[in-house]
């Protein structure tokens, strides 16, 4: 083979050009230095920050019966200072890494590029048990398909967002409809396991075409096409202090930014909606102050500012990545007489599951 | 212990000799200390093993996304590519052939790239042969073990565009090490990402 011998050659070239020995240029000392500053300077800085809304809040709990709303301005300094904590700041209609990569996608458009490793994860797509329902053997229902997020890599990436893992049918190379995976999931602290999204069915009833408002079915006959699973995986002091915060049982609609629970309707703390939307556990960033006394909404920027433990922002990164395509058979329902009654028992199953930690992992982030 | 910017000391000779592989001098030392500078100065630092991978990929990355970025539009398609591929086999083979006094126009042994007398001296001339996102992808592949589909996404194209670029280069420098067995590079292969000190 002779990779080997590429290899054996390509070594000891590389071995030869270290002859000459390199000299880090002034600038990047310069860089290294003022970075690695910068970031203590922050922590400095966040541990004022903390005193300061830990002020803030103690003002919001003793400002009143209407709560967090005089959670407002800080009058002094700090109480009692933390290491290791930060403070994010970001829209109350959430960061940009929010928007679901497939947001961006239309059926028309030709099918995305493979990019399936970046930033040490990897996307990859793989076909999934059928759903069995009772004694009915899971081998005749519709295929299923999901997606898999893998480091390739022992670095610890902290705690990885993403905000969907959805699937793109393709024929010709061309997108022909959508079809749901897992949506926005907060804190999936991969820890050397893989975790995968919820099982999707291969089945042309559920497949859909969306101009980022409107949702048409996209009318695919039943055959055979080509899908590949499409996602941003990201960190950011936003989704670290939210998947601190809100945990990963929660609902995690209405962090998409292109979701509103009301576009009519304000979500403030102690205001009448937020309390409204405590039964739904629905993660509402204006509505932060409700569930921890660390966050302070400033109305007037349409902020919100959160401490977080800063052990779980490794390295902030935004990735979309694209899986390599899979073959597979998509079927209409009303074909597949045990996926018939298989979906409409477990109604929607795009979004039964949520993320699902497997194996060792599950372990770690127990 | 060693600082941050020691730490970044001690990687750059050879991510610079890396990247020397793909471009030339001073190219090489402007992407390594910048790539260096990035992966040292990252919140969570990393040590040894990880930070050279580390530096490598973000090395790889600067690269593939500027001087060795895979032209688009004017690019030579991938039959021009190959033809190319052919010629540069042909130039390098040519080069070692014996010659006989029918060759007029043989160069005298003074002549000689005196380079050709070593392994690593034709690896060398060959890889001159080739575009930087050729040399990208081979060093990639076949030093640093990285499979076809990553070296797609490195190169920011489609995996059959990374076997094209894979298969149009390799002949070259396979030749010129000596060997002309081409492996299979639309093969699905392991992921093995090493680091050849």
């Amino acid at each position: 083979m002779s990779s080997d011998n590429l290899h054996d050659a390509f070594a000891l070239l590389l071995r030869s050009n270290q002859g000459k020995r390199a000299a880090l240029s002034t600038v990047a000392v310069r860089t290294i230095r003022r970075r690695v500053a910068t970031r203590w300077t922050g922590r400095l800085g966040a541990v004022v920050a903390v005193g300061m809304l830990g002020t803030a809040a103690l003002h919001g709990v003793e400002g009143g019966s209407d709560g967090g709303h005089s959670a407002t301005a800080p009058a002094s300094p700090i109480a009692t200072p933390t290491i290791g904590f930060a403070a994010a700041t970001f829209p109350l209609t959430g960061g940009p890494e929010f928007v679901p990569a497939l947001s961006e996608l239309r059926c028309g458009d030709p099918a995305p590029a493979p990019h399936p490793v970046e930033h040490d994860l990897s996307l990859t797509l793989r076909l999934g048990k059928a759903f069995a329902l009772g004694d009915q053997p899971a081998s005749e229902g519709p295929t299923t398909v999901e997606a898999v997020v893998r480091e390739v890599t022992v670095a610890n990436q902290g705690a990885v967002a993403t905000s969907g893992v959805d699937f793109l049918v393709i024929q010709d190379g061309v997108i022909r409809g959508m079809i749901s995976g897992g949506g926005v999931a907060l804190a999936q602290n991969l820890g050397g396991g893989t975790v995968t999204t919820p099982r999707s069915q291969m089945l042309v009833d559920g497949v859909f075409c969306s101009d980022g408002q409107e949702v048409t079915p996209a009318n695919l006959a039943p055959g055979t096409y080509d899908v590949i699973a499409v996602g941003r995986l990201f960190s950011t002091a936003e989704s670290v202090a939210l998947s601190q915060t809100l945990g990963d049982t929660i609902n995690t609609m209405y962090l998409n930014p292109n979701y509103s629970a009301d576009p009519a309707t304000l979500y403030l703390p102690g205001i009448y909606n937020c309390k409204q939307a405590r039964p739904w556990r629905a993660a509402l960033r204006g509505c932060l102050p409700e569930i921890t006394n660390s966050a302070v909404v400033d109305e007037a920027r349409g902020t919100v500012t959160v401490t977080y433990r800063v052990k779980d922002l490794v390295d902030q990164f935004s990735a979309v990545l694209v899986s390599d395509p899979l073959t597979v058979d998509l079927v209409a329902s009303q074909d597949v007489a045990v996926a018939t009654s298989t979906w409409r028992s477990l109604g929607s199953l795009n979004s039964v599951e949520g993320f699902t930690v497997r194996g060792d992992l599950a372990a770690a982030s127990a | 212990m060693p600082t941050r910017v020691q730490d970044a000391r001690g990687v750059l000779t050879w991510l610079t000799a890396w990247a020397r592989l793909i471009v030339e001098e001073d190219a090489a030392v402007d992407v390594a200390n910048q790539a260096v500078t990035r992966v040292a100065s990252r919140r969570k630092r990393l040590r040894g093993t990880d930070l050279k991978l580390a530096a490598r990929h973000e090395a790889a990355r600067l690269l593939a996304h500027g001087v060795a970025a895979v032209p688009t539009g004017h690019g030579l398609s991938a039959g021009a590519q190959a033809s190319a591929a052919e010629s540069a086999i042909f130039e390098v083979a040519n080069a070692y052939a014996p010659r006989t006094a029918s060759h007029n126009h043989a160069p005298s042994p003074q002549e000689r790239d005196p380079r050709e007398q070593t392994t690593i001296g034709r690896l060398e001339i060959a890889l001159e042969k080739l575009a930087p996102y050729e040399r990208l992808a081979c060093v990639s592949y076949f030093l640093d073990g990285v499979s076809t589909d990553a070296i797609g996404s490195l190169l920011g194209v489609p995996r059959e565009r990374a076997v094209r670029i894979l298969e149009g280069a390799a002949p070259t420098i396979a030749r010129a090490v000596g060997d002309d067995t081409i492996p299979d590079f639309s093969a699905a292969t392991e992921e093995v990402d090493v680091v050849t000190l």
